[in-house]
């Protein structure tokens, strides 16, 4: 009898692990019945032929056909593909920085800060599909049939004079769609902001008045303190950018994957979402592995 | 003798000449390039400013146009003030039903996600258990993962709702019902639960160890302790996650699409319905109404609540900034 309740009797640390089992618990069920099992489900699907019936759902077994449809059969999703990481890879470096820069200005201080800082939170309260689609619609040009007004505004003056100056058309397009783009980044990234904001809260003062002792200027404090200590939040911040960028409504592949939805081709949908998520997926681990390498962690 | 001193004192005096004006042109220097720098900033501030009213300003415009036809002349004081968008929008979003719908919806789920995640962020925060750190490697990777890839599966989950056969071999419809997002907040895995639970956690982590001490102390059992010493220690946490939730609720539009067909749709589902009809009315050229006018009434009408919410708590939302500690 000793013995058996010696067996069960739990030392100080299993208890502990025990109550942290119990905080967790709640998550954990929710965490298997709400993501991993639609998960695993929806992994089953994109390898099946399904049927909604009445009375649930029906499956057979097609192999990668699915697959197979997505990226050599059908002439758009590949298209979208790459549409998507393309646009990506122009909105992460040009939100990051420019949050990145704005939150450094709304960090000092200065008078009317906190109007400033409502006014660039806004976008986080407002910034919906839908309703932002609509107001672009709207602030973008007078033209009735809505045609030729993706940006809000247009650099066309801003075009001509760098074409007649003689620099090469590439460029030119870049720096130009930037410009156009302000709208959609200063919309974009007000999360961003937020983040970089809690990260400068976290960097102690005293780095700041030992440099400005040393002499050094606040260029090189921004480059020898501020830029290496968010180096974290950076990543966070990158991180969450190429997510939004991805599952954005307007994202044409999740334009695809509604489309497909719609259509009831649930094992195609499910086919193309894996292989969007299988791409992000990887574009993570190479920014976390290769960009990011060099994160300086302070604590801990 | 006397001379050398002379000598002396003269070049004393010329050298701290030269320094005090240096010291004056540096301080001069400083000054000047703190002034452009405020300028710039300042400039700079309200060019962004103009970015970002400049949408909202011409959808409030827009909204209380009484024209027809979108004229050249206009650019921000519409020729003739009216309601009638207004109060066409409002019809068509069924105004009153639908604030009360979206607004339950939006606080009830904030409510539930910030005791679930709370509870979870503190389970891994404060406890050590085998696999916690595999645990919250999935918490995160559930972050990462877009929701579209499990979407359908879920929307079937609700559709033929049986809890891990809890009903028996019957299952129940939950389709547009608030259930399909009630359910996932009250068990930690709502919309952008990971996320929460990663701030609560990184909240947690931070607060001394000594107050779970002092209140073991004291007989509180681990449940207690978190109820009565750390929650309310946490409150701006809870405060600001309850408020990004609450938002993010209330914009959501693709699990909203997916779970709500028939009744109780949220503003969001409705703005995007009203959109497809009337660009499908104006194929038939209806002269007597503009679908930019009509639309940015709904977007008026369905921000309202929300503008109003965010300017009474635009404190919390940037106070938590300061206090929150988001670390990498």
């Amino acid at each position: 009898m000793k013995r058996l309740k010696g067996k069960f009797h739990l030392s100080l640390e299993e208890r502990n692990g025990m109550k942290g089992y119990a905080f967790i618990m709640l998550w954990l069920i929710g965490f298997i019945f709400f993501f991993i099992m639609p998960i695993i489900e929806s992994f089953i699907y994109s390898l099946s032929d399904v049927k909604v019936t009445t009375s649930g759902m029906k499956t057979a077994f097609v192999g990668l056909k699915n697959y197979h449809e997505a990226l050599l059969v059908d002439p758009n999703y590949f298209r979208q593909l790459v549409n998507s990481l393309v646009n990506m890879l122009y909105e992460v470096p040009i939100i990051a920085m420019f949050s990145m820069f704005i939150a450094c200005i709304l960090n000092q201080k200065f008078k009317g800060r906190t109007f400033a800082r409502v006014l660039f939170f806004l976008p986080v309260i407002i910034a919906s599909g839908v309703s932002i689609e609509i107001l672009k619609q709207g602030g973008m040009s007078t033209d009735i049939n809505g045609m030729d007004s993706i940006y809000m505004f247009k650099a066309t003056a801003l075009e001509q004079i760098l074409t007649e100056a003689g620099i090469s058309q590439k460029v030119v397009m870049y720096l130009t769609n930037l410009v156009n783009r302000i709208f959609d980044i200063s919309w974009k990234s007000g999360i961003q902001i937020l983040l970089f904001l809690a990260g400068l809260q976290t960097i102690p003062s005293s780095y700041y008045e030992v440099s400005s002792m040393e002499g050094a200027t606040r260029w090189e404090e921004f480059w020898k303190i501020t830029f290496p200590l968010l180096s974290p939040i950076t990543l966070v911040c990158v991180v969450y950018t190429i997510i939004d960028s991805f599952t954005y409504y307007q994202n044409p592949v999740m334009q695809a994957i509604k489309g497909s939805t719609d259509g009831l081709k649930y094992g195609y949908a499910a086919a193309q979402s894996w292989i969007f998520f299988i791409l992000i997926f990887f574009i993570i681990i190479f920014v976390l592995r290769v960009v990011f390498r060099n994160t300086v962690y302070t604590e801990e | 003798m006397n001379q050398i001193r002379a000598i002396q004192q003269k070049s004393m005096m010329v050298v701290s000449k030269i320094s005090l004006s240096q010291h004056t042109r540096k301080k001069l220097v400083h000054k000047a390039s703190n002034a452009s720098w405020a300028l710039f900033r300042t400039l700079l501030i309200i060019g962004m400013g103009y970015v970002i009213l400049y949408p909202i300003l011409s959808m409030l415009s827009k909204a209380f146009s009484g024209d027809y036809i979108q004229s050249e002349l206009v650019v921000w004081i519409p020729r003739k003030f009216s309601l009638q968008n207004i109060y066409a929008a409002s019809k068509f979003l069924k105004y009153p039903t639908t604030v009360v719908n979206t607004f339950l919806l939006s606080s009830v789920s904030a409510l539930l996600q910030v005791i679930s995640c709370s509870l979870a962020g503190y389970g891994f925060a404060r406890f050590k258990f085998k696999g916690r750190e595999l645990l919250f490697g999935m918490v995160l990777f559930s972050i990462i993962v877009p929701p579209q890839t499990y979407i359908i599966s879920t929307y079937l989950k609700f559709r033929f709702f049986n809890f891990f056969g809890l009903t028996g071999k019957s299952s129940i419809n939950l389709i547009n019902t608030f259930w399909t997002f009630w359910i996932p907040s009250l068990m930690g895995n709502g919309l952008r639960s990971g996320l929460f639970i990663y701030i609560f956690r990184q909240f947690f982590r931070g607060m001394p160890k000594d107050l779970e001490d002092a209140a073991k102390i004291d007989g509180c059992g681990a449940f207690q302790t978190y109820l009565r010493i750390m929650l309310p220690n946490a409150l701006t946490s809870c405060l600001t996650v309850f408020l990004f939730s609450f938002v993010w609720h209330w914009n959501d539009y693709y699990t909203s699409n997916m779970m709500f067909q028939i009744k109780n749709e949220p503003f969001s589902v409705l703005i995007f319905r009203q959109q497809d009809f009337l660009r499908n009315l104006s194929a038939y050229n209806f002269e007597n109404f503009n679908i930019q006018y009509m639309l940015n009434a709904s977007v008026l009408i369905s921000l309202l609540p929300l503008i109003i919410i965010y300017i009474i708590a635009q404190r919390y939302f940037i106070e938590s900034v300061d206090k929150i500690g988001i670390k990498g």
